[in-house]
């Protein structure tokens, strides 16, 4: 059976043509800083003079650090509230705005612009306008008659404002979503008006089936970013994860251990393990998959 | 159709891009800053003559904000139009992210030449032999040191080695709002005014009280009194340590900490009584105060009556302030009246890995920049009072009234004794962490300073036992 | 009847939320138009009085070096990394999504742990791979990984819409005598607009507001970038121009959002046009 080889070999040089420049950055750019980064892990390193190798001492010395849990516990939170609420915000006002109806373009921009500031020093300065002792929401809440607290500096609240925060900026999400929704022929709906088909039939039916790619690809980026989530906290609590660790999330406690506490090798250890953590989640996501995810 | 649109569209403009890019020398010309380029045309003029003066670039680093960029591009021109064959490519940062670029940069074998260094981290990067010994400079004339008092030159040695100057010295003290004072209607019986004494902690804490329950009766809410530096301020604990425990430093000269348990937790134990009785506000209003823009802040707003900070700041306080009258007072003196001033110093150096034609022009730019008239009376009070004294002296009568108190206050204080920082040791920076935690767990009464103190100590033990 | 009334709620419904997304917006634009003091210490939302001198004051620049200059260089490096960007990520999207080869899933989930390690401990080890290169202080950094697919999101995205894409189109086309490139370039390339749009917009907006690496490669100010120089009228050190960060910060956002007024129409209307017929 030559023919069927000559047929796998063609198939997969093409493959490899294809995946060329993603390999050459690969090799290039991305793989080598990783290993560096992973031999660090191995040893103390304050970034000025030589590492020296102690083996698995940094993750030894994890386990016993309650930085890291505390870490643990802020991260882990924050990914389990903000990426169901900002992916729900998403699709929410990506069904809203799918029609094209007068003046939804604009809408589109409207909702998308707290998306263009990403982590600007701006943010920091807004959020605190709304969230801090003498802030908007304090005084809308004054109205009404209840006496606000100062939400971002309040350890049992300041982490809820980030989360809040990226919920807001649902923008990205969005995006994708329309997009998607768009990728939908109106054939499908047309035959499934002329089937008889109601308006939740045809969500649950065909938009959300054909949706579930782009819910799939949302949920993996969104938790892969979540975990290393780290500007808006570093913003906010001034880069220190106060009040009281309440805003410590993973990557900046991480952060702090590197480059402020010279501990570059011990941060890296701290980012392998996060890289696993994140993998088991992801991989978790890829074999449920195949449950709920549609193609074609 | 419509793809096919778009693309044509980006692909005119990523051509123009590249054009405009290459003009100005962007990506095309990879290890050639445009600076570089633009100095060639002059330069192949040069190469007709018999011996081309060489030229040679220096970089150099500092962190701070447009105004102080302005000034320090005016003083690197003033310096490169005295020494024609040296060039400063200027490298202004962001306060914020400054640290991080070093310190990537000089791991990545690409440290600035000359490079602004905030003293908390001059020891982390001196032990590391990331700076170069000026000493021999200095030996050879190169950097002049006869207006500068040799003790700032001598107290600026990090374990013998002198590889840091100031440029700038000023006071960390105490700023009070005297229109604020007045409104609520005490005297705190300190004559402040003309340079001349301050609280102790104790009457501090009592005048406090006072402030407090006067404001109380007028009706004057969120108000407060303030408190004598943060109490998560690595600055301010050192301040009351020499101040109540007879002299001792915070760390010991040989690394570690110099102060006990029961230090710490007294410190901790004033600052929890000072928002107990309502004089120091809440825990989450002072987080939050902290790391306000100075426009911002409780202290700007005329709510605290007394803050801290440096004395060179004053003018910026004033300018933000101008409906009120502020004074600069000293941190508190030790009941005997002993006072244990400390000036501090934002400071230059010069990277090791720079080669010796590179370090010997950096050197000529700091003399440049210590040492000339020129640069001087560009550079002002930019980061403090110049440590070339005659100098300084000139650029005094030149300042506006209000740089003029802050020189004066710097002065007077100096000449009552005020003595340099004792440099932090090598790992302070994780005691910085380790305090700024313990410190919140006191303010935001989840432990007590006795316990508070009690981790701080064995954690801050055990950070300093793995550096040194 | 019922209809107006349905669409009226849908547009009142859809403009209160909107404002609340719109509030820090408008309250930078306002702040903008104020006096220094006001904009921290005024009670009041709208400028009184409404001043200029913040923008002409922030379009001078730093340093002698006019605004304009940085609002070249973030367009220039913008530009190059969108192309770099779909170019080279629809390649490999296709190969994941559409061919079959040897190691597909190897490769694909190392792609995808690629973003799994935070950057920060990578920061050092790429500062000096771009260091040997020479390439510190340009905008090579920056731009070049972009055409070798370094961003695994955009990989990922457009890997997701092809899958999405119906199968179909390929046996059609292969019947039809079609090789894998006539099939990418002239079937999914085409009909991959929403995720090249989508890539488009992420790519501008990105790398427009990507503070962290272009501040450390670019050591010169004047090849500072929009992020950059916005970053330099605030200084934790000392004073700040805020006025002045507020109007430009306005000024760098007008770029973003007309990009995506403009581009959302072909990422709406991408397929609906164009239609799967086969």
């Amino acid at each position: 059976m030559s023919g069927k080889k000559r047929a796998e070999i063609k198939r997969n040089i093409a493959g490899y043509l294809f995946l060329l420049p993603w390999l050459l950055g690969f090799f290039g750019f991305t793989i080598i800083p990783m290993i560096a980064s992973f031999y660090f892990s191995l040893t103390d390193y304050d970034m000025f003079t030589p590492p020296k190798f102690v083996g698995l001492g940094n993750y030894i010395g994890m386990i016993s650090d309650k930085k890291v849990l505390a870490s643990l516990s802020v991260t882990f939170r924050f990914v389990l509230m903000s990426v169901p609420l900002q992916l729900a915000a998403a699709l929410a006002v990506a069904l809203a705005l799918k029609k094209n109806r007068r003046g939804v373009r604009l809408y589109r921009a409207v909702y998308y612009l707290p998306s263009l500031f990403g982590g600007s020093i701006a943010v920091a300065i807004l959020w605190k306008k709304i969230f801090s002792q003498e802030g908007v929401l304090n005084q809308i809440l004054a109205v009404v008659g209840i006496k606000g607290i100062n939400w971002i500096a309040t350890p049992s609240t300041s982490l809820y404002t980030l989360i809040l925060l990226a919920a807001w900026q649902f923008g990205s999400s969005m995006v994708i979503f329309l997009a998607s929704l768009k990728q939908i022929p109106t054939d499908y709906y047309e035959a499934a008006t002329i089937d008889g088909a109601g308006k939740i039939r045809q969500f649950t039916g065909i938009t959300l089936p054909l949706l579930t790619p782009m819910v799939f690809f949302n949920v993996v980026m969104q938790i892969i970013n979540a975990f290393q989530s780290f500007t808006p906290a570093y913003i906010i609590s001034n880069g220190t994860g106060a009040p009281l660790d309440s805003t410590l999330f993973y990557t900046l406690n991480l952060y702090i251990m590197g480059f402020m506490r010279l501990r570059m090798g011990y941060a890296s250890a701290l980012a392998w393990v996060l890289l696993v953590i994140i993998a088991l989640f992801t991989g978790a996501i890829f074999l449920s998959a195949k449950k709920w995810v549609h193609y074609d | 159709m419509k793809i096919q649109q778009v693309l044509a569209t980006l692909l005119a403009a990523l051509i123009l891009a590249g054009c405009s890019a290459g003009s100005s020398g962007s990506p095309s010309s990879a290890t050639q800053p445009p600076a570089q380029a633009a100095s060639q045309a002059p330069e192949a003029a040069n190469a007709n003559t018999p011996a081309p003066a060489k030229d040679i670039e220096i970089s150099f680093t500092w962190w701070g904000d447009t105004r102080r960029n302005e000034i320090y591009g005016a003083v690197c021109d003033d310096f490169e139009a005295a020494n024609p064959g040296i060039k400063v490519i200027r490298e202004p940062a962001a306060f914020g992210e400054y640290w991080d670029k070093l310190s990537t940069r000089i791991a990545g074998g690409n440290a600035p030449d000359v490079m602004g260094i905030h003293a908390n981290f001059g020891s982390d990067l001196a032990t590391r032999g990331v700076l170069a010994d000026l000493q021999p400079y200095i030996d050879s004339g190169i950097f002049e040191v006869d207006g500068i008092e040799d003790s700032l030159i001598q107290s600026s040695r990090i374990n013998g080695l002198l590889c840091i100057l100031p440029q700038g010295i000023t006071i960390e003290c105490m700023y009070i709002n005297q229109t604020l004072l007045d409104e609520v209607g005490i005297d705190l019986g300190i004559d402040y005014k003309n340079n001349n004494g301050t609280f102790t902690y104790a009457s501090f804490l009592e005048a406090a009280k006072r402030f407090t329950e006067a404001a109380k009766a007028k009706g004057m809410d969120g108000v407060y009194f303030g408190a004598p530096g943060g109490s998560d301020n690595v600055a301010s604990l050192q301040y009351w340590s020499r101040t109540t425990l007879g002299g001792i430093d915070l760390y010991k000269d040989e690394g570690g900490l110099g102060i006990t348990e029961d230090a710490l937790s007294k410190w901790f134990a004033l600052h929890k009584e000072l928002i107990d009785i309502g004089a120091a506000a809440d825990a989450a209003t002072s987080l939050e105060d902290a790391s306000a823009p100075l426009e911002d802040k409780l202290f700007t707003r005329g709510k605290v009556l007394i803050s801290s900070t440096s004395a060179n700041q004053y003018s910026q306080y004033q300018a933000q302030m101008t409906d009120s009258e502020l004074y600069l007072l000293p941190f508190p003196e030790a009941e005997d009246g002993s006072s244990y001033n400390a000036l501090v110093a934002s400071h230059f150096a010069i990277s090791n890995q720079a080669d010796d034609a590179h370090k010997e022009a950096a050197a000529k730019f700091l003399n440049h920049f210590f040492n000339r008239e020129s640069a001087v009376s560009i550079f002002k009070l930019e980061q403090g009072v110049p440590i070339n004294s005659k100098l300084a002296d000139i650029v005094a009568k030149s300042l506006d009234p209000l740089s003029a108190y802050v020189i004066g206050f710097v002065n007077d204080y100096t000449a009552k004794g005020a003595r340099f920082w004792v440099y932090p040791p090598a790992g302070s920076n994780e005691f910085t962490q380790l305090l700024s935690t313990a410190a919140q767990s006191v303010s935001y009464g989840q432990s007590a300073p006795e316990e508070a103190a009690k981790s701080l100590y064995s954690e801050a033990e055990a950070a300093f036992a793995k550096i040194n | 009847m019922p209809k107006l009334m349905r669409n009226a709620f849908y547009h009142l419904a859809i403009i209160l939320v909107g404002l609340f997304m719109l509030y820090p917006l408008a309250w930078m634009v306002s702040s903008s138009f104020k006096e220094a003091p006001a904009i921290f210490q005024s009670v009041k939302f709208f400028p009184d009085p409404a001043i200029l001198t913040n923008y002409i004051n922030g379009w001078k620049g730093l340093s002698g070096i006019g605004f304009s200059t940085f609002f070249r260089n973030s367009l220039t490096i913008v530009l190059f990394i969108i192309v770099g960007n779909i170019a080279s990520c629809l390649l490999a999207a296709f190969a994941f999504a559409r061919l079959k080869f040897k190691a597909q899933a190897f490769w694909f989930s190392m792609m995808l742990g690629t973003m799994m390690l935070p950057g920060h401990v990578r920061l050092i080890p790429q500062y000096i791979i771009f260091n040997k290169l020479g390439w510190i202080n340009t905008y090579f950094p920056l731009i070049v990984p972009s055409f070798f697919a370094t961003q695994g999101f955009f990989i990922f995205l457009m890997t997701q819409f092809m899958r999405g894409l119906p199968r179909e189109l390929d046996e059609a086309a292969t019947v039809d005598g079609c090789g894998p490139f006539r099939l990418f370039t002239q079937i999914l390339v085409p009909l991959s607009t929403p995720a090249i749009v989508t890539t488009s917009i992420f790519s501008f907006i990105w790398t427009w507001n990507d503070f962290f690496s272009q501040m450390l490669y670019i050591n010169d100010l004047r090849k500072a970038t929009v992020a950059l120089a916005l970053r330099m009228y605030v200084d934790a050190s000392g004073s700040s121009s805020w006025g002045a960060l507020f109007a430009m910060s306005t000024l760098s956002l007008l770029p973003l959002f007309i990009m995506f007024i403009v581009f959302q129409r072909y990422l709406i209307e991408g397929i609906t046009a164009g239609g799967i017929k086969g």
